[in-house]
């Protein structure tokens, strides 16, 4: 549904940008800069040719951390890169209001608790936990993940994973394409 | 209502709970009616501040049952200290007005009139819960009503929350490949993690064999090829960039329609004349040291060709 043509064609053209900003093809860098550039510009173009999701936002963020990779990241996105980069306002909320959740979950667990059975409890609160770990997991993965709840966590997910799967198609497009040529 | 203490709850469907108390509900007083119009008033809303937080939905064809889901919610977001008595007429004002605001918000007149309705059989249905329990009060709709709201929107909330969560589970099974046979939500849980380890550590690879293939060439091969495609919107004029005749433009149109495998035919797209120098046959890396860390990818996730090249 997303996966549109034009999406797939910017981020191609973006991630390009992107390594001719970042002087990928020149010969004075090591392996592993070339990598983490190709990766940079991979990364940006994904996020840029999304749009304004908050996993896209969590990815710029984390990328422009580093102070090395502003700079091909400005030239990148441009406009965009201002709005993009804005850190998520929830984030300093969540841990505070997780004491507190916490605890009503837990009084609100011993008042279950007192009305049902036990085994059915065990269970319950067995799957809960198994459930919140993998979330956790999860909000791990995801760039931005920290300070989403349940519900815009999987939606982001659901929208991250369609977003690296053209990004991982896209570039496996450029690296047969430039395969194919170096055979030549 | 014997049919109410009869049915088990667990057993029947929310929707079928809902029928039920709603049709017992018709039996009842008509006083009831300005009750259920005010419980339908502040539902809307809380709906209507809580649709704004809901993500991009619209994207998805959802079916019409999930507005069921939405309403519920706007009902248990209900905070029972709110509850002020409002005449009929005002509050039936005040509904139309919000059912033509989720109208032009809801994307379409029959999600929102479904809303409507099962916005006023959750509201029956929150209050006819505790009928059975407690009948010869005088003001009986008031008291009662706040404590079945105070702990049936728990109840309520919960349940909205399940089938919301387990409604996105079934895009994401959807999305994840291979996914269909599996129940419940840690399992699936660890299927979309797998999944999106395996994309993020696909990225990871693929740059690094980019970083190997990729060469030696001057800087305005590549601002020749952007170039190039920024000036061309749509795919069919890459084949005028192409140079190289023998290699018909698939690799791209292959792309651009499908999220599968690629057909090595060596799409030419970024074959500007000038890139054919970028490309030459001396690797940097060489092709000897193959020091990517493949213990740490799934033995089906390497394509084919990268088999062969090692």
């Amino acid at each position: 549904m997303q996966l549109t043509s034009s999406f797939k064609l910017n981020f191609l053209k973006q991630m390009l940008l992107g390594f001719q900003l970042s002087a990928v093809s020149s010969n004075n860098m090591s392996f592993h800069e070339r990598k983490k550039a190709i990766k940079l510009s991979a990364d940006a173009a994904i996020a840029f040719a999304r749009g304004r999701t908050r996993w896209s936002q969590g990815l710029i963020t984390n990328l422009s951390k580093n102070e090395k990779n502003k700079d091909v990241l400005k030239g990148l996105l441009g406009r965009e890169y201002d709005e993009l980069s804005k850190p998520c306002c929830n984030s300093w909320k969540i841990p505070r209001s997780k004491k507190i959740l916490r605890r009503c979950l837990r009084m609100s667990s011993t008042r279950k608790m007192a009305g049902r059975a036990q085994h059915d409890v065990g269970k319950s609160i067995l799957a809960k936990t198994l459930a919140k770990k993998r979330i956790q997991v999860l909000k791990k993965l995801v760039p931005g993940g920290e300070s989403m709840d349940g519900f815009s966590l999987l939606d982001e997910t659901l929208d991250y994973a369609m977003s690296l799967k053209a990004q991982v198609d896209g570039m496996r497009c450029i690296l047969r394409t430039s395969e194919a040529l170096n055979f030549k | 209502m014997q049919c109410l203490q009869q049915a088990p709850v667990s057993d029947l469907s929310v929707l079928e709970r809902q029928r039920l108390h709603f049709d017992w509900q018709q039996q009842e007083q008509p006083s009831r009616h300005s009750y259920d119009a005010d419980l339908c008033v502040r539902s809307l809303n809380s709906f209507t501040c809580f649709s704004n937080g809901l993500p991009d939905l619209a994207q998805y064809s959802m079916p019409v049952a999930s507005n069921f889901e939405e309403a519920g919610v706007a009902v248990s977001n209900c905070n029972p200290k709110r509850r002020r008595a409002e005449s009929s007429p005002k509050s039936k004002d005040e509904s139309n007005c919000k059912r033509g605001k989720q109208e032009t918000g809801g994307g379409g007149g029959g999600r929102s009139e479904s809303r409507q309705q099962n916005n006023r059989k959750e509201a029956s249905g929150d209050t006819s819960s505790y009928k059975n329990e407690e009948h010869p009060k005088a003001d009986y709709i008031h008291v009662r009503a706040r404590r079945g709201q105070a702990t049936d929107s728990h109840s309520l909330a919960e349940r909205v929350r399940r089938e919301r969560i387990s409604q996105r589970m079934k895009y994401l099974q959807e999305l994840v490949p291979g996914c269909s046979k599996i129940t419940g939500k840690a399992g699936m849980l660890d299927e979309i993690i797998n999944y999106v380890q395996s994309l993020q550590r696909q990225v990871e690879f693929l740059s690094m064999k980019l970083a190997a293939v990729n060469p030696l060439a001057a800087d305005n091969n590549y601002s020749n090829c952007s170039m190039g495609i920024s000036s061309e919107p749509m795919e069919q004029p890459f084949l005028h960039f192409n140079s190289l005749q023998a290699h018909p433009c698939s690799g791209l149109d292959m792309y651009m329609d499908s999220s599968s495998d690629l057909v090595p035919d060596g799409s030419s797209f970024v074959s500007c004349s000038a890139l054919n120098s970028l490309y030459g046959v001396e690797f940097q890396l060489g092709r000897g040291t193959a020091a990517f860390p493949f213990q740490s990818f799934q033995g089906n996730l390497l394509p084919n060709n990268l088999k062969m090249e090692i």
